[in-house]
């Protein structure tokens, strides 16, 4: 059941209703429940998974609250680690795995008959597993108290709206929210609400916009000049955001509106202005995971240059292959470990950068009087900076939304000779429309900068309700409603 | 009360500290449900009234353009000859060409994907809008192409203009009828009304494909072997009503198959058997041009021909007396 179905609006409503006017364990059980049936929709026969590792994490978190072994400990949370990255490593690498180890073989003249499984790759297996993950091992770390009531812990793992795609939760954030019953607010209502609504807007009107033009390029790209090759590139780095940061601003939005809180997981990406400052806007969760249970673990950066380096790369390749089983995503992961360690060596040298006081901005802060065209010089620099990263992230993007590296390294090399544009009036229409709304898009974005506009709209509830409706028109009349599935459901 | 809900709807500041339905001077549960609920109402009431007053005046902006069907449902698209079909139709029937080689007034209503379904509303709003042609000109092999997904939900945008229209998406993709009578700006949501706005200022009757088809794109299109012909029940009643209409009206009709690309062609061995078949189907001759062009520089791709083309497929059908 996608988020963008006709059945999911139906679903939510029924489920919304339900909620709210049920209490303490029957609303848990709701929740376990409309979770379960959310993701058996798809397909009924995974559910098991899910179950296995929600029991086999909850049993583990119980039986490292009675061992103070260390010894035992550690063989518990292997379990877990063994449980999950096995569920992984099984319905999503073994073909990979399998099949790129036969290929490293035959070039050197050997052969094995290494079995290929087939499997269908269950959705958001790489979220969930994740999460169970992390909560044995902040049970294993003293960070967290194990959780004992098994349908909370069940809740927390399937949570339904940010079950397929995250933003990845962590326990410690989420479980203590399910210790009572949330109460209805109107403001959380109102403004999950709000983010639902960005969140089918960058979805239906950006994302599914930019795929109309943009995906043909990934089926046949011989069929593009190099102009166009180039246009829709970058366009699809906006799809990419828009499909991504939409079903985020939809998880985090639905979860307001059942009183819940989770992670923010994007903030301006295309507006970092370096590689470090990518990944704390670009899937906050993931990045924020992989530094905390992998990075960090490693080492981090407290063991010198060098091994800071290599713990970087590690910990991108790692994440490249977590979003899929290709060596397409290994080197996406490889040109931004390669981006990271050029920016950290580059930092090494020059000194840290200055940051902004306040995260989300990029902007540095208005002079009061004088210093107006340091404050535009500083301006440029950073929207130049921006750029260049930029180019390099839609560059990488390639690498992450080809079927195959052939295809991969065929659309970059047909950028090089600066030829043609000849779209036919035929395509020109979805393009302008596309170009159009990421525009659109994009100096939201800017304008996000420059002035807080939550607060503006934040104002009068009047204004809300125009913003809001306005939303709404620009889906009807934008929107492209062909049910195209969100790109990350295949992690 | 009502002052009070009023005085909030204008300008109330919510605060961070998380300003709540709870905290809110509005203090019984009942009063708290009237407020959600008036409020909820009031959201939808706005976007339905703010719906249609946006839709009714992208509506009018449609209809101010020069794009063909806006002019067929102002009346200004009379003509003595006129043609009907799919993108086979649109580029092959060139009217500037057509016009210089017969010095007639010609409106070409074929459309890119035009749905054959489609084909008896909109030559029915032509013939109520304007004075009756002479001839039509009907490219048929629209009839044997399945209509690709979307393509009936284009026609949304011209819904207002024709009950015709109207019955028939409401037959042929109740959904998309169901969803343009619950938001008419979904009804605009179409590449018409975007196509329509870049004809604001211009016609788009000299519209045709510009393009020289090289062989090695044709061999790439057969790679993935030649579109079937398919035998629909439902396209062949359209076709019918389309003729049916054309003789109430008493206008002379001409059936044509138009070239196709000599190399794609030689593939599309089923033709003549689907073009047999069609006949006697619709009981009239079917005049087959799909081999009669062999200049490979007067196709634009494997369907349609480049202006070069078109001239020469005027002339030829000039010098056969079809025009």
């Amino acid at each position: 059941m996608y988020f963008n179905s006709f059945a999911f609006l139906v679903f939510f409503a029924c489920f919304f209703t339900l909620y709210w006017s049920l209490r303490g364990t029957p609303r848990l059980v709701l929740c376990l429940a409309a979770s379960y049936f959310f993701y058996g929709w798809w397909d009924y026969r995974f559910l098991s998974l899910i179950v296995v590792s929600t029991i086999v994490d909850y049993l583990v978190g119980l039986a490292l609250a009675a061992n103070q072994s260390p010894g035992v400990r550690r063989v518990l949370v292997a379990s877990s680690v063994v449980t999950n990255l096995g569920i992984l490593a099984t319905f999503k690498y073994w073909d990979f795995f399998a099949e790129s180890l036969q290929s490293a073989l035959a070039s050197v003249g050997l052969s094995a008959d290494w079995p290929t499984l087939n499997l269908i790759l269950p959705a958001g297996i790489s979220f969930y597993t994740f999460q169970t993950l992390s909560y044995s091992i902040d049970v294993y770390c003293g960070i967290l108290v194990p959780e004992r009531n098994l349908l909370r812990f069940a809740t927390f793992v399937s949570f339904f709206p940010q079950l397929v795609a995250g933003p990845i939760v962590r326990a410690t954030e989420f479980l203590p929210q399910l210790q009572s019953d949330r109460t209805f607010r109107w403001k959380e209502f109102e403004g999950g609400f709000r983010r639902v609504l960005q969140g089918f807007f960058k979805k239906l009107v950006i994302a599914d916009s930019i795929a109309m033009v943009a995906d043909p390029l990934f089926r046949d790209p011989e069929s593009f000049t190099a102009v166009n090759t180039i246009i829709l590139v970058v366009l699809d780095a906006f799809q990419v955001y828009g499909d991504f940061s939409g079903y985020s601003d939809i998880a985090i939005g639905l979860s307001r509106m059942l009183g819940f809180r989770l992670p923010e997981n994007f903030c301006v990406p295309y507006l970092a202005t370096s590689p470090a400052d990518f990944w704390h806007r670009w899937h906050i969760t993931l990045s924020t995971w992989l530094r905390d249970y992998l990075y960090i673990p490693l080492g981090g950066s407290r063991r010198g240059h060098w091994l800071t380096y290599r713990n970087l790369s590690i910990t991108m390749l790692l994440g490249g292959l977590w979003h899929g089983a290709s060596w397409n995503f290994v080197i996406w992961g490889a040109i931004h470990a390669v981006l990271l360690v050029l920016h950290r060596a580059w930092v090494t040298i020059t000194g840290p950068e200055q940051q902004p006081e306040v995260p989300i901005m990029i902007l540095p802060p208005r002079p009061e009087s004088t210093d107006v065209n340091a404050w535009w010089a500083a301006i440029t620099v950073r929207l130049a900076k921006s750029a260049i990263l930029f180019a390099v992230v839609c560059l990488a993007w390639v690498f992450f939304r080809s079927p195959t590296l052939g295809m991969a390294i065929q659309i970059i090399s047909q950028m090089v000779p600066l030829d043609g544009f000849n779209l036919s009036l035929q395509n020109r229409i979805p393009l302008i429309k596309a170009c159009g709304l990421v525009s659109i898009l994009v100096l939201a974005e800017c304008i996000s900068q420059l002035t807080t506009l939550d607060r503006i709209v934040h104002q009068s509830p009047l204004i809300r309700s125009v913003y809001l409706a306005s939303i709404v028109w620009m889906i009807a009349l934008f929107g492209t409603f062909t049910g195209t599935p969100f790109i990350y459901f295949q992690f | 009360m009502l002052d009070s809900l009023i005085r909030r709807w204008l300008w109330t500041s919510d605060s961070d500290d998380g300003v709540c339905m709870d905290a809110i001077e509005l203090s019984s549960s009942r009063s708290r449900f009237v407020w959600i609920g008036c409020t909820v109402l009031a959201f939808f009431v706005f976007v339905w009234i703010g719906d249609r007053a946006a839709a009714r005046m992208m509506n009018r902006l449609v209809m101010s353009t020069h794009f063909r069907y806006a002019e067929i449902y102002k009346g200004e698209l009379p003509a003595g000859l006129v043609i009907l079909g799919n993108s086979r139709a649109l580029h092959m029937f060139h009217p500037p060409a057509i016009q210089e080689v017969t010095q007639m007034e010609v409106a070409n209503i074929g459309f890119n994907a035009l749905p054959t379904v489609l084909m008896p509303a909109i030559w029915c709003d032509y013939l109520e809008h304007q004075p009756s042609p002479k001839k039509l000109i009907f490219e048929v092999t629209c009839i044997g192409r399945q209509d690709e997904p979307g393509s009936i939900a284009r026609f949304t945008t011209f819904m207002p203009q024709s009950t015709g229209l109207s019955q028939a998406i409401r037959h042929f993709s109740h959904r998309e009828y169901v969803a343009s009578q619950v938001s008419h700006l979904y009804a605009l949501n179409s590449e018409l009304t975007w196509r329509s706005l870049m004809f604001a200022r211009r016609s788009d009757r000299d519209w045709i494909m510009t393009e020289t088809a090289s062989d090695e794109r044709i061999e790439r299109v057969l790679e993935l072997g030649t579109e079937p012909l398919i035998r629909s029940p439902a396209n062949v009643d359209a076709a019918m009503q389309v003729l049916r209409i054309a003789d109430e009206h008493q206008i002379d009709v001409v059936l044509v198959v138009a070239p196709y690309h000599p190399m794609y062609r030689k593939s599309l061995v089923e033709l003549p058997e689907w073009i047999d078949w069609l006949q006697a189907q619709l009981g009239r001759p079917v005049l087959d041009y799909s081999a009669e062009m062999t200049d490979k520089p007067a196709f634009a791709d494997h369907l349609h021909l480049n202006p070069p083309g078109a001239r020469q497929l005027a002339e030829m059908l000039h010098q056969d007396g079809l025009f």
